[in-house]
């Protein structure tokens, strides 16, 4: 075990490396330990610099430079894993209201998507059950891949300078997904009825036959062949995209 | 692994050299098991290639074996199955904390060269080797300042490597690093490790930012010094494999091929033959 002492010593030399306030540490070199409090600093500006690279052009060097090193001061980094460390410092410029403090409202979402992009190109890969390449679009399931997220930002960040996106409040929803192929991960904005859909074939794949009734008491639209129309360059474009893998009559 | 074998940090900087330029082909590989536990996608087939290519050896970062803090089992748990999973048989951290107060830090602070810290260390090394079922192999660190030392960083570690059983992962060039910022003598500090529980040594650039302090970046090729100071380290120990690090400021790949050529030329002299002495 270690001694209270030991322990006491160790928590002040983290405690300034975190906030950069002194403390009174015994035994150190004089003028050595800022380095430490400067390489800690340092790993958490480049994490959140590389994978927020668009908050961090829209923001000012000085509400940068403050979200950095509140965050390293106030938050206890849970994640082992640096590179999940910007999840958490989205969490926490969320959760403490800086987008208010400096009137940039699309703020939160912006980092979001920049955070979702990351978590899609990473997440661990999931097995897709067995499905063909071709198949009947009406009676045959539809095999979704399942590395994709599907959100909703009030500030249309994906498709607008975030400035710009402040002044348009609204519900945008968007398909992050992985391309099964290459890897790249891809933004694709959505209607509610499509967001329906693919939230439907998440649930449990099922043919578009399947959907429509759904669809129906849902939305109410009854015009089948007019929403037949619809979704079947909807669904080829899923295809395409590798969203939709493929088909499956089993 | 090979005893004779010089490796190098696989970094997803140039990663594309590991598995493309049929002219680097080092003898295995070392990367941060932290680095890639639940990752999928484009970086998992990457890492999977590389894996099947070169041998493999896990280098941690985040275990904080030096900690107040409770041992993160739910990392532990994933991490097993990781080594498992790619057949990785030497796992290697620092010795040193990157935790306190609950709070991931990053990197890699200085430990108290203190008694207590010295039990404290064997115990979370042997829980950490039960529960991996693999032995752990703990890095000598660069430190810019002791904090509170009540011993000599050449006792706190021999202390701890002989009370734990523990292998060794000799850094020379943190030697090199300590010696400079601490005012110690290199030589007498590596004659004073526990040479004979050495599983592996790492040999790195650093960058000098002041005429009395010397940083551990990784960012820069090996100077001549350190060469020496590996050259009289290999002189003294049986063979083992060797690893080049190199985290930033990658250079062109020929340059990484002729520093592991060096340190090539440099354990064939002493090693060459050389079976067990
Ligand atoms: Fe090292």
């Amino acid at each position: 075990m270690l001694l209270n002492e030991t322990i006491d010593i160790q928590n002040r030399v983290a405690r300034y490396c975190k906030s950069g306030i002194e403390e009174d540490i015994p035994g150190v070199t004089k003028n050595r330990l800022h380095n430490y409090r400067r390489l800690i600093y340092n790993i958490v500006d480049d994490t959140m610099s590389t994978a927020f690279p668009i908050t961090k052009e829209w923001l000012s060097r000085d509400e940068w430079d403050m979200l950095v090193s509140d965050f390293l001061a106030n938050h206890s980094a849970q994640t082992p894993q640096v590179w999940k460390l910007p999840s958490e410092f989205y969490s926490y410029v969320k959760n403490n209201n800086y987008a208010n403090r400096f009137k940039k409202e699309a703020l939160n979402d912006l980092l979001f998507i920049e955070w979702i992009e990351i978590e899609v190109h990473t997440t661990p890969d999931i097995s897709v059950p067995e499905y063909k390449a071709d198949g009947d679009l009406l009676s045959d399931k539809l095999i979704l891949n399942p590395h994709f997220r599907l959100i909703q930002l009030t500030y249309p960040v994906h498709n607008h300078h975030a400035g710009e996106a402040s002044k348009n409040r609204g519900n945008w929803y968007l398909l992050i997904y992985r391309n099964q192929e290459t890897n790249a991960v891809h933004f694709m904005q959505l209607s509610q009825l499509y967001v329906f859909i693919i939230e439907q074939l998440t649930d449990n794949p099922m043919s578009v036959s399947d959907l429509i009734p759904l669809i129906n008491t849902a939305f109410g639209i009854d015009d089948e062949a007019t929403l037949l129309a619809n979704l079947k360059p909807f669904i080829e474009s899923l295809a395409a995209k590798t969203v939709i893998l493929g088909y499956s009559n089993k | 692994m090979k005893t004779n074998s010089i490796g190098i940090g696989f970094r997803k900087d140039f990663a594309d050299e590991f598995i493309d330029n049929s002219n680097f082909s080092p003898d295995f590989v070392e990367f941060a098991p932290e680095n890639w536990v639940d990752m999928g996608g484009y970086w998992k087939k990457i890492l999977d290639k590389v894996t099947e290519k070169y041998p493999a050896i896990c280098h941690g970062l985040s275990l904080s074996i030096g900690s107040a803090e409770d041992l993160d089992m739910v990392f532990l748990k994933k991490l097993k199955k990781f080594l498992d999973q790619y057949n990785i048989e030497i796992y290697s951290e620092h010795l040193s904390y990157t935790k306190a107060e609950n709070a991931h830090l990053f990197d890699l602070l200085p430990i108290p060269f203190r008694e207590d810290a010295v039990k404290h260390v064997v115990n979370r090394i042997k829980k950490v080797q039960d529960f991996l079922e693999r032995p752990l192999v703990i890095e000598n660190v660069s430190y810019y300042t002791p904090v509170a030392a009540e011993m000599s960083e050449e006792e706190f570690i021999t202390n701890i490597v002989n009370e734990s059983g523990c292998k060794m992962l000799l850094d020379v060039n943190n030697v090199y690093v300590n010696a400079f910022n601490h005012n110690y003598d290199t030589k007498a500090f590596i004659d004073s490790m526990p040479l004979d529980k050495i599983a592996y040594l790492h040999m790195a650039g650093h960058t000098k930012v002041s005429d009395d302090l010397i940083i551990d970046t990784h960012g820069q090729a090996i100077i001549d010094p350190v060469y020496d100071l590996f050259d009289y380290t290999v002189s003294k120990i049986n063979p083992v494999p060797v690893l080049l690090e190199r985290d930033f400021n990658i250079p062109e790949t020929n340059e990484l091929i002729t520093e592991m050529s060096r340190l090539k030329e440099i354990t064939t002299k002493h090693w060459e033959g050389v079976k067990c002495f």
